[in-house]
């Protein structure tokens, strides 16, 4: 046994701890990414469907990332109509969605990058169910 | 006589050897000298026993002795203490007082002070023990007039005497003093010999002191000469110049040149007085040592409590340095404000494009352009100030710590002998380097916001800022922990906080396989991450986000990672701290 004032540290102790913090820092960090993804459980809308028949997707829920283009147009008694530039594979489409009037939200501007989570409603519009930023 | 003879038999017995202290045929080498720096030195010393080490420079004096407290590891050979194998069961803390050549105390310090710590830190006690034990050790050393002075001010005599009362607070049975009367005056070299003198009249303490003079030999039970690592002579001093055959013992070591190291230790084993003190000696000790062995451990203080004097002790060091203090609060205030110089009007206000799709063609260019430029410039000052919080920050950090161990190394390593858990040293430093943290942290976050008015949680700001001083300031700690030198440990720290902000992405980005590779290292990225996160439902998060090509990560994850960096420079700097590091 060494002596107590030459108390060497095991070079493969060190090696150990530093593989150990590795790979917890490595595991945690894609948990928290794979649980931090908003909407994670839900369907991904490919655009292209949609377009082809709207009502055939009724009362479905879907997620979509895109950026706002534009305001298509305004109700006070159903909401706000948004154009979404949604980018899926290797075409750009733009999306309609429809933030209900009674929806808190931000204030969506132009240019802005978000999450959202939507329901076909009965007219085959995306309703806006949940939306965050990207 | 039949006692004496059962005790002399029961100790040969016990540990095979005569002396309280015995060394046989103990050998040192190292890899980069080519001879050993002590070989075949044999020697049995008893208790109630001052000796002395004696030789000329380079001999292998402060190797004997660091080898026998055990700061160098022996290569082969036996060293005993009490019987015992010292590689088996290794000297405890109280057993060993050990005073380097270096000064242990801390010159900020009264007398008083160093004394009261170092009891703390080495025995458990109330204040009123611990108060009794540093009367004890000032009168026995002469420093009760003293009490009140500051280290820094003592003469080298009276540090000395200091030096030795801190190893005093625990009753050390066996008391190595390397060239503590080196350097002095003629009085205070005499008064230092004759105080370990009388510190070697206690029952079954031995008291060794390497010195290069032989001025004082009468004073010694013993005289240990050394050259060139071997053992030329070990015996009663009164023998020393009729066996070297001359006049004066002034003499001895030029005479120490006229033969071979090997050729001395030779003569010395075949010499018939070998062991160098009367076997009476040893009767006697052993009997006193028959009745003070079994005296009741005096304890080494718990965890908690070693940390706790450790951070007191921390804290009125601080408080005494008005250089640090003076720097800390000069960082403390003119950061903030220098990140404030940018925006103090506050944060400019961001114009929207208009929404309408019926807007023609021209105007939406001419728009989309002056978004463009108004991005590029709020963007740019809102991610700037942010990222320049955080490496002020990380600047702070690691002059928090860049110095805090390798700075009192030698202290460290002397308290950790003295029976000083590492652990708790760290917890001691731990806990005073949070208060920095906390306050420096706090004080940026709360500075830029007001002045600026950045909006978005507070407590979402600070985290991540909290996060960031306290991983940078523990990673230096760790770096300081492994460092040989201070300018070692400020040079890594430096490079440390100076590859964060090119590597963090915010203001170049980086090519996607790098970024990947370096982010998850630098600290820095994560805390601009986690503070720009709660500027997420404002207009400034986009406009950084347009001219920002690096990914910001979320504000759970940058805090976790924080966490795991901060997590690792504790771990890290646990290990350097632990390892041994005398030099």
């Amino acid at each position: 046994m060494a002596r107590r004032a030459h108390n060497k540290i095991s070079w493969s102790r060190l090696w150990l701890v530093g593989i150990t913090l590795l790979i917890v820092g490595t595991s945690s960090a894609l948990l928290f990414q794979f649980y931090a993804t908003p909407f994670r459980t839900t369907p991904l809308l490919n655009p292209a469907d949609y377009f082809e028949n709207s009502n055939s997707l009724r009362g479905n829920t879907y997620r979509l990332e895109g950026v706002i283009a534009n305001s298509l147009g305004y109700s006070p008694e159903k909401g706000r109509l948004y154009s979404l530039q949604v980018t899926h594979g290797n075409s750009s489409l733009p999306v309609p969605i429809l933030v209900p009037a009674g929806y808190q939200i931000l204030n969506l501007q132009k240019g802005q990058k978000y999450q959202v989570k939507v329901m076909v409603n009965d007219q085959g519009l995306l309703q806006v169910e949940e939306i965050t930023k990207a | 006589m039949f006692w004496s003879f059962f005790r002399v038999a029961f100790a040969a017995y016990r540990g095979f050897s005569w002396g309280v202290l015995s060394l046989e045929s103990v050998e040192l080498t190292v890899p980069s000298a080519e001879a050993p720096l002590l070989s075949g030195i044999t020697l049995h010393l008893p208790g109630s026993h001052f000796g002395a080490i004696v030789g000329p420079s380079g001999c292998g004096k402060s190797t004997l002795l660091k080898t026998i407290a055990g700061i160098l590891p022996h290569t082969s050979g036996t060293i005993r203490w009490r019987g015992r194998n010292l590689d088996e069961i290794d000297l405890d803390p109280h057993e060993l007082g050990y005073v380097p050549q270096f000064t242990c105390a801390q010159p900020r310090l009264t007398v008083g002070e160093n004394l009261i710590y170092a009891t703390r830190l080495r025995r458990v006690g109330d204040a009123g023990v611990i108060r009794a034990e540093v009367e004890r050790v000032e009168e026995e050393t002469g420093l009760t007039d003293l009490h009140d002075r500051r280290a820094g001010v003592l003469s080298g005599g009276q540090l000395r005497r200091l030096g030795l009362a801190m190893e005093l607070t625990t009753n050390p049975s066996l008391l190595l003093a390397d060239e503590v009367t080196s350097g002095l005056d003629p009085k205070s070299e005499e008064e230092i010999t004759a105080l370990l003198a009388s510190l070697a009249r206690q029952p079954g303490r031995l008291v060794l002191l390497v010195t290069h003079s032989l001025r004082f030999l009468d004073q010694y039970d013993s005289v240990t000469v050394l050259t060139e690592g071997r053992l030329a002579y070990g015996a009663h001093p009164g023998g020393l110049t009729s066996y070297f055959n001359v006049p004066t013992p002034e003499e001895v070591y030029p005479v120490l040149g006229d033969r071979t190291a090997s050729a001395w230790a030779e003569e010395w084993i075949s010499s018939p007085s070998e062991l160098g003190f009367e076997i009476e000696a040893v009767v006697d000790d052993l009997a006193s040592e028959w009745t003070t062995q079994d005296e009741p451990p005096t304890g080494v203080p718990g965890f908690l409590s070693q940390a706790r004097t450790w951070f007191s002790r921390r804290i009125k060091l601080f408080a005494r340095d008005r250089t640090q203090v003076f720097l800390q609060l000069a960082l403390l205030l003119v950061f903030p404000v220098v990140v404030t110089l940018f925006a103090y009007q506050g944060l400019p206000a961001v114009r929207n494009m208009t929404m309408s799709p019926d807007t023609d063609v021209v105007q939406q260019l001419r728009e989309s352009l002056a978004f463009t430029v108004q991005s590029s410039r709020i963007g740019t000052l809102v991610s700037g100030l942010a990222m320049f919080q955080v490496i002020l920050l990380a600047l702070m950090g690691s002059n928090n710590s860049a110095r805090e161990v390798v700075g009192e190394r030698v202290i460290l390593e002397k308290e950790k002998l003295a029976g000083l858990r590492p652990g708790a040293a760290l917890a001691g430093m731990a806990a005073f380097l949070s208060l920095l943290v906390l306050v420096q942290s706090a004080w940026m976050t709360l500075f830029v916001r007001a002045v600026c008015q950045f909006p978005g949680d507070l407590g979402g700001q600070f985290l991540p800022f909290l996060m960031l001083t306290a991983a940078m300031t523990t990673l230096c700690l760790a770096i300081s922990s492994w460092a040989s030198t201070s300018e070692q440990a400020s040079l890594g720290s430096l490079y440390l906080v100076g590859f964060q902000l090119p590597l963090s992405g915010a203001i170049l980005a980086l090519p996607d396989f790098l970024g990947w590779m370096v982010r998850p290292v630098i600290s820095a990225y994560w805390a601009w991450s986690g503070y720009l996160q709660t500027l997420k439902d404002t207009r400034f998060y986009d406009l950084v986000r347009a001219i920002t090509e690096t990914p910001l990560a979320g504000s759970e994850l940058s805090l976790w990672m924080l966490i795991l960096h901060g997590a690792t420079g504790i771990i890290f700097a646990y290990f350097g701290i632990r390892r041994a590091a005398w030099r």
